[in-house]
C-alpha cells in the first residue's frame, strides 16, 4: 500500500492506493481511500497526520510500504523568512561586483579565484576565514553557505573553507557547499540556492524527526519519500543534505498527478494541462508525454535559483475570482472575495456565470448547493453597472440589450480568451528558446499540443470551451480532487548528473556526486566512454531500475598553439520524472 | 534575507549570443567551434542573462537577397555563403531591428563568423570572412531608412578593410578603424591617407596604432579624435565593430589592451550596436572582454571585471608609442578640420573621367588572388555608381573574368539611367571580354546575373 499526501495552501489531500488483489502484476494499483482536510498553516504536521489517520481508518490498513509527502514546509519558511540567520562565504574573484550578491545576514568575501577551466588562479587565505568567522560568531550565525565562482569546475576552495569551519570550535547547524546544488553555471543563482538550502535545513531536520516519531507511534514503517520540485521523489534521509530541492513541490505534484491519472507518458501525446482552482489556474505542459522543465531553474521569493523544477505557470484567474466593472469594462480577478455568489459568496464570479449560462448542469458533482437565483442577482448588478457606464466599448450586444444570460456568455468568453492567450504565449516563449548551434537554429521548433487535460472544480464546464478555442481535444482528469496526492504517491525518484571531463587539464568533475579528481593516465575518455560514465554514475546514484537517459552532450577540442592538446566533454544524464506504477481499472470515475 | 541592490540595466540591452558551436574553418583554425565556448561559460557563470534589462534573442537567418545588397558573390551566393554566414549576417540584422523598433535601446551581437574583411566583390574567404555581416545589416537598415547616417568604429586589431571598401564612396557612412599598424599585421592597409573616395572625403578614417599600444593609447585616440569626429558627424546610429584582438594575450597580434580598456572604450563610444569581429585569445581574453562589454553596453559597473592574470604594471606604454600616437592624432585632427575646404582634384586628380582604383586582393583563407579595377562614375549630385572588373586566380588557375555595376540607393536619375544603359550595352557587346555580368541595383532593389 502506498500513501501520497499533498499539503496545499488551503487543503491537504491524501490518497491510499493498493495493488489490485485479483491481479498479480506488480504495477497495477487502485485507489482505496481518499481524504481532504483543512491545512493548518502553523502546524503542517497535524494536517499530514490527520490525512494519514483518515486514510488508515477508511482502508483498515495495517501497514503501508511507501509514504510520499509533498509539503509547503520549506517553501513557506523561505517566503515568510521564518528561519535563523544565514551567513555567506563568497569566493567571487573578478566579475560583477559582489555588492549585488551579499544576501547573507553576514557576508564574508574571500580573495581566492577559480577560472572557467576550473584552474585555481588565486589561493584562499586562511587568515581571512579566521577573521570572518569571528563576526559570524558574534552574531551567533549557525547557518553557513560557502559559494565559489566556477566551484562546479573545481570545488577545492569551497571544500577547504568547509573543512576549516568543521574543525572550528563552534558547531554549525547547517553548512552548504555551493557546488553540490547543481551542475549548472550561474554564480548568483548558486548563491541564492545555497542560502535557501542553509536557511531551511533546521526546520527540515525537525520535520523529519517529527514525522518519524509520529509514524513510530502508529507502528507504521513505510519507506519515506519527499516530493521535489522536479516531479521526482527523494528518500527523506537523503533530503537532509539538500532540503531546498523540496521547495515548490505543489505544482510538481499536480503535474505528476495529471501524468499518473491520464497515462499521458505512455500515450506520448503533446498536451497542455490545466488545474483550475478557486483563485488561480495552473498551466502545465507535456511534450510527447514528457513533462517540460523550467528552462533555467525556478524563481522563488522573486529570486532566481538553480533548483530544477517542472514547467508550470500560474495565472490569477479561477472559479471564485471576483468580477467587477471598472471604467465600464469587465475585470475578472485577480482577487477573491469569497465563494461564488451562488454558494452564498459576496460577489459575482466565473462560477456564477457558468451556472447562469447553463454549463454547470451536467457538472452537478462540483457543488450540489448552488442557488441559481443568487447567481442571477449577482450578475444583474453587473448588467446595471455596465449599462450606466459611459464607455462600455467591449460589450458586444450593446449595453441596452444586455441580459444576465448574454453577460454570462460574455464573461465566459473573456475568461476563456485570457486562458487561451496565456497558453499561446507560453508555447511561443518556449518555441523561441535561444540556441547556440546552427543545426538547432535551422530545426524550427514547433510545439503543437493535441490535448487539453483539465482538472479542478470549474474544469468540467470550462475545458470543453477552452479546447474548442484552441482546437485541441478535451479530456477531464478523474479523481482530480486528489490528483496532487496521487501525483506524490506514484512519483519515482529522479536524479541528474553532470559529468565534465577536461582531458587537457586532466580533470574529472561530477558536481552533483561530489566527485572531483585527476584523470589517471589510462583514462582517455573519448566521447563514447564519457557518455558511458555519465550513464553509469547516474545509474549508481539512482534508487530505481528506471531507464537513464543522456539529455545533453558537449564536446570541444582544446587547442594550444595550433595543436590539439585535449578535449572538454560535458555530458548530462538523468532519470526523468515518471510514475513507479500504474493506476488501472474501470472504476476511475469519482 | 539581506536586501541587496538590484542589478538593473540602465540601457535595455538585446544580446544576440550565437557561438555557432557546430561551425569551424578547420579544427585547429582560430575560427573554430569552441571560439566562444569559454565566453559562454563566463557569461553564464556571471549570471548576466538574469539581469533585469538584458534580454537574449536568436539570430535571424539572412536571405540571399539580403546578402547581395552588400556583397556581389562570384559566381553565386550559394558558392560563397554557408548557413553560418547567413546566420551571422542575420544576427547583425536582428540586432539592428531590435534597436530601430525600440524593443531594446542597444544591441550586442556576439556572433561568428566575422565579416569586416569581406569586400563588395567576393570570390572566397578572406581574413576568416566570407560575407560582410555589417554591410548586409546596413543595407537592410537602409531599406527602411534610406538616408540614415551611420558611424562605424572598428576596434579590431586588424584594419577593417572590407567594410571600409564597401562604403568608401558613401557619404552617409562614416567608417573609423583603429588597428595595429598595417606594416606589422594583416591585411597591411589602413593608413592615414586612406580617406574615402572623392564623393565621401574624410568619411573613411584610419588610426593605425603601433604594436605595444595599451589602454592608454587606444583611449587617447578615442577621446582626442573619435569622439569629437562623432560629435561633428552626428550619426543616427553608432556601431562598434567589436573585434577583441587588441588584447594583450591575443595570439595573432602584438597589442596590449585589457578587458577593462575595451569596456571603457565601449562606454565612451556609447554605441547603439556592437558586432563582434575578431579576437582569438579564446580562454584568456574573450570571456572577460565580452563580460565587460555586456556590462558597459547595459550601462552597468564593469570596474571589477579583469582578467585573472591582469598585471597593469607589466602593460606600460613606452614614451615613443605615446608620442607616435599623439603625432598621428594631431595629423588626423588637421585632416578632419580641413575636410570641407579641401580641393578634391588636388587629392584625387582630375575627376572628369571619374575616379579609378586598381586593387590586388589576396584571399588568405582561400588562397585566391584577385585583380580588380573599380571605377567610380563621379557625380557632384549623388554618390555615383561603380563599374568593377575582376579576375581571380587560385593556385595558378585563372578563374572567370567578370564585370559588375553597383548602383547605390541614393543615386540621381541621370546617373541611374546611365548605369542601366551601360549594363544593357555590355550585355550585347562584352561577350568577348567577360564571362558574366552582375548588376547590383539598390535603387530598384534588384540583383541580376547575366552569363554569356
Amino acid at each position: 500500500m502506498i500513501v501520497g499526501i499533498d499539503v496545499g495552501g488551503t487543503h491537504t489531500d491524501g490518497v491510499l492506493v493498493a495493488q489490485k488483489a485479483a491481479d498479480s502484476t506488480a504495477d497495477n494499483y487502485k485507489i482505496i481511500a481518499t481524504t481532504k482536510v483543512i491545512t493548518e498553516q502553523d502546524n503542517l504536521m497535524n494536517s499530514i497526520l490527520k490525512a494519514l489517520d483518515n486514510l488508515i481508518e477508511q482502508s483498515n490498513a495495517k501497514q503501508i510500504e511507501r509514504l510520499v509527502l509533498s509539503t509547503t514546509l520549506t517553501t513557506n519558511a523561505i517566503l515568510e523568512e521564518k528561519y535563523d540567520p544565514v551567513g555567506l562565504i563568497l569566493i567571487p574573484g573578478p566579475g560583477i561586483s559582489s555588492d549585488y550578491l551579499k544576501y547573507g545576514a553576514e557576508n564574508l568575501v574571500l580573495s581566492g579565484y577559480v577560472n572557467h577551466r576550473g584552474q585555481q588562479v588565486k589561493k584562499i587565505e586562511q587568515s581571512e576565514i579566521k577573521t570572518g568567522l569571528k563576526s559570524f560568531m558574534e552574531k551567533s550565525i549557525k547557518n553557513i553557505a560557502v559559494i565559489g565562482k566556477f566551484s562546479i569546475r573545481n570545488p577545492e576552495q569551497e571544500l577547504a573553507v568547509l573543512a576549516y569551519l568543521k574543525a572550528a570550535e563552534n558547531k554549525f547547524t547547517s553548512l552548504t557547499a555551493g557546488h553540490r546544488l547543481s551542475g549548472r553555471l550561474n554564480f548568483p543563482r548558486r548563491i541564492v540556492t545555497a542560502y535557501f538550502n542553509s536557511a531551511v535545513t533546521k526546520i527540515h531536520q525537525e520535520f523529519s524527526a517529527a514525522i518519524k516519531q509520529a509514524l513510530q507511534k502508529r507502528r507504521l514503517e513505510p519507506e519515506l519519500f519527499l516530493l521535489k520540485c522536479d516531479g521526482g521523489t527523494i528518500p527523506l534521509a537523503d533530503s537532509l543534505e539538500l532540503p531546498v530541492e523540496t521547495v515548490n513541490s505543489g505544482p510538481a505534484a499536480s503535474i505528476m498527478g495529471v501524468m499518473t491519472l491520464s497515462n499521458i507518458d505512455q500515450r506520448q501525446q503533446t498536451a497542455v494541462s490545466l488545474d483550475i482552482g478557486g483563485t488561480t489556474t495552473d498551466i502545465g505542459l507535456f511534450i510527447q508525454g514528457e513533462p517540460v522543465f523550467m528552462p533555467d531553474g525556478i524563481v522563488i521569493n522573486d529570486l532566481a535559483t538553480l533548483i530544477r523544477g517542472l514547467y508550470s505557470i500560474s495565472i490569477p484567474i479561477g472559479g471564485d475570482s471576483l468580477i467587477q466593472v471598472i471604467k465600464g469594462e469587465l475585470k475578472i480577478g485577480p482577487r477573491r472575495l469569497g465563494p461564488a455568489a451562488a454558494a452564498g459568496g459576496p460577489a459575482p464570479t466565473p462560477t456564477d456565470a457558468l451556472l447562469v449560462a447553463g454549463y454547470l448542469a451536467e457538472a452537478e458533482s462540483y457543488d450540489k448547493k448552488f442557488d441559481l437565483k443568487k447567481a442571477e442577482t449577482a450578475l444583474s448588478s453587473l448588467v446595471k453597472q455596465l449599462q450606466t457606464a459611459n464607455n462600455s466599448k467591449n460589450i458586444l450586444p450593446t449595453a441596452e440589450k444586455l441580459t444576465v444570460h448574454s453577460l454570462a456568455e460574455l464573461i465566459i468568453d473573456q475568461l476563456t480568451d485570457k486562458i487561451v492567450n496565456r497558453i499561446r504565449k507560453m508555447l511561443a516563449d518556449l518555441e523561441d528558446k535561444t540556441v547556440y548551434t546552427i543545426s538547432e537554429l535551422l530545426a524550427e521548433v514547433k510545439i503543437e499540443p493535441e490535448l487539453l487535460l483539465g482538472m479542478g472544480g470549474p474544469a468540467k464546464a470550462l475545458v470543453k470551451l477552452l479546447a474548442q478555442k484552441l482546437n485541441y481535444q478535451a479530456e477531464l482528469i478523474p479523481y482530480s480532487k486528489v490528483a496532487n496526492a496521487v501525483g506524490a504517491a506514484f512519483a519515482r525518484p529522479t536524479i541528474t548528473t553532470t559529468v565534465r571531463i577536461d582531458t587537457a587539464a586532466g580533470q574529472l568533475d561530477i558536481a552533483e556526486a561530489g566527485i572531483h579528481r585527476s584523470l589517471k593516465a589510462s583514462e582517455k575518455f573519448n566521447l563514447e566512454q564519457s557518455k558511458k560514465l555519465a550513464l553509469k554514475i547516474t545509474k549508481e546514484r539512482s534508487l530505481v531500475k528506471t531507464a537513464v537517459e543522456i539529455t545533453d552532450v558537449e564536446s570541444f577540442n582544446v587547442i594550444e598553439g595550433f595543436r590539439t592538446v585535449g578535449a572538454i566533454r560535458e555530458i548530462k544524464a538523468q532519470v526523468k520524472p515518471g510514475p513507479i506504477a500504474r493506476l488501472k481499472g474501470d472504476d476511475q470515475d469519482e | 534575507m539581506n536586501k541587496v541592490p538590484e542589478l538593473k540595466a540602465k540601457n535595455k540591452l538585446g544580446l544576440i549570443f550565437f557561438p555557432a558551436f557546430d561551425w569551424e574553418i578547420s579544427p585547429t583554425h582560430p575560427e573554430r567551434k569552441e571560439r566562444l565556448l569559454y565566453t559562454r561559460d563566463q557569461v553564464f557563470e556571471e549570471g548576466l542573462l538574469d539581469i533585469n534589462g538584458i534580454a537574449e534573442f536568436n539570430p535571424d537567418i539572412a536571405e540571399p537577397e539580403d546578402i547581395v545588397r552588400a556583397n556581389i558573390c562570384i559566381p553565386t551566393v550559394a558558392d560563397i555563403c554557408t548557413k553560418s554566414h547567413l546566420i551571422s549576417a542575420g544576427a547583425a540584422m536582428r540586432a539592428a531591428e531590435l534597436v530601430l523598433t525600440d524593443q531594446v535601446s542597444k544591441a550586442f551581437a556576439i556572433v561568428r563568423p566575422p565579416g569586416h574583411h569581406a569586400f563588395r566583390l567576393v570570390h572566397g574567404a578572406r581574413g576568416f570572412c566570407n560575407i560582410n555581416n555589417e554591410a548586409v545589416m546596413v543595407e537592410a537598415i537602409r531599406k527602411h531608412y534610406p538616408e540614415i547616417k551611420i558611424a562605424f568604429v572598428d576596434t579590431d586589431a586588424h584594419h577593417a578593410d572590407g567594410t571600409q571598401e564597401i562604403f568608401y564612396h558613401d557619404p552617409n557612412i562614416l567608417h573609423i578603424s583603429l588597428h595595429q599598424d598595417g606594416r606589422t599585421l594583416f591585411p597591411g592597409s589602413g593608413f592615414l591617407n586612406e580617406l574615402g573616395g572623392p564623393g565621401a572625403y574624410a568619411k573613411t578614417l584610419n588610426i593605425p596604432l603601433p604594436p605595444g599600444t595599451t589602454d592608454q593609447g587606444i583611449l587617447y585616440a578615442i577621446k582626442q579624435f573619435v569622439l569629437p569626429v562623432l560629435h561633428d558627424f552626428a550619426p543616427d546610429l553608432v556601431i562598434n565593430s567589436a573585434g577583441q584582438d587588441n588584447h594583450y594575450s591575443d595570439p595573432l597580434t602584438n597589442m596590449n589592451v585589457s578587458a577593462r580598456g575595451y569596456a571603457e572604450l565601449n562606454a565612451l563610444l556609447d554605441p547603439d550596436l556592437a558586432i563582434l569581429q575578431g579576437g582569438y585569445s579564446i580562454q584568456s581574453a574573450l570571456p572577460y572582454i565580452n563580460v565587460g562589454l555586456i556590462l558597459a553596453m547595459a550601462g552597468l559597473d564593469y570596474s571589477s571585471v579583469t582578467e585573472p592574470d591582469y598585471q597593469p604594471d607589466k602593460l606600460i606604454q613606452s614614451k615613443q608609442i605615446t608620442e607616435k600616437i599623439k603625432r598621428e592624432i594631431d595629423q588626423l585632427q588637421q585632416i578632419w578640420q580641413q575636410r570641407n575646404q579641401i580641393d578634391l582634384e588636388e587629392v584625387y586628380g582630375s575627376l572628369n573621367n571619374g575616379y579609378k582604383r586598381e586593387k590586388r586582393i589576396f584571399y588568405d583563407t582561400d588562397q585566391i588572388l584577385e585583380e580588380q579595377q573599380e571605377a567610380l562614375n563621379y557625380c557632384p549630385d549623388c554618390p555615383g555608381y561603380l563599374f568593377i572588373e575582376s579576375q581571380a586566380s587560385r593556385g595558378g588557375f585563372r578563374k572567370k573574368k567578370i564585370a559588375a555595376l553597383s548602383i547605390p540607393r541614393l543615386i540621381c536619375d541621370s546617373c541611374y539611367n546611365e548605369a542601366l544603359a551601360k549594363f544593357e550595352e555590355l550585355k550585347t557587346t562584352a561577350r568577348q571580354k567577360y564571362d558574366s555580368l552582375y548588376l547590383q541595383d539598390l535603387k530598384a532593389d534588384q540583383y541580376l546575373i547575366h552569363n554569356f
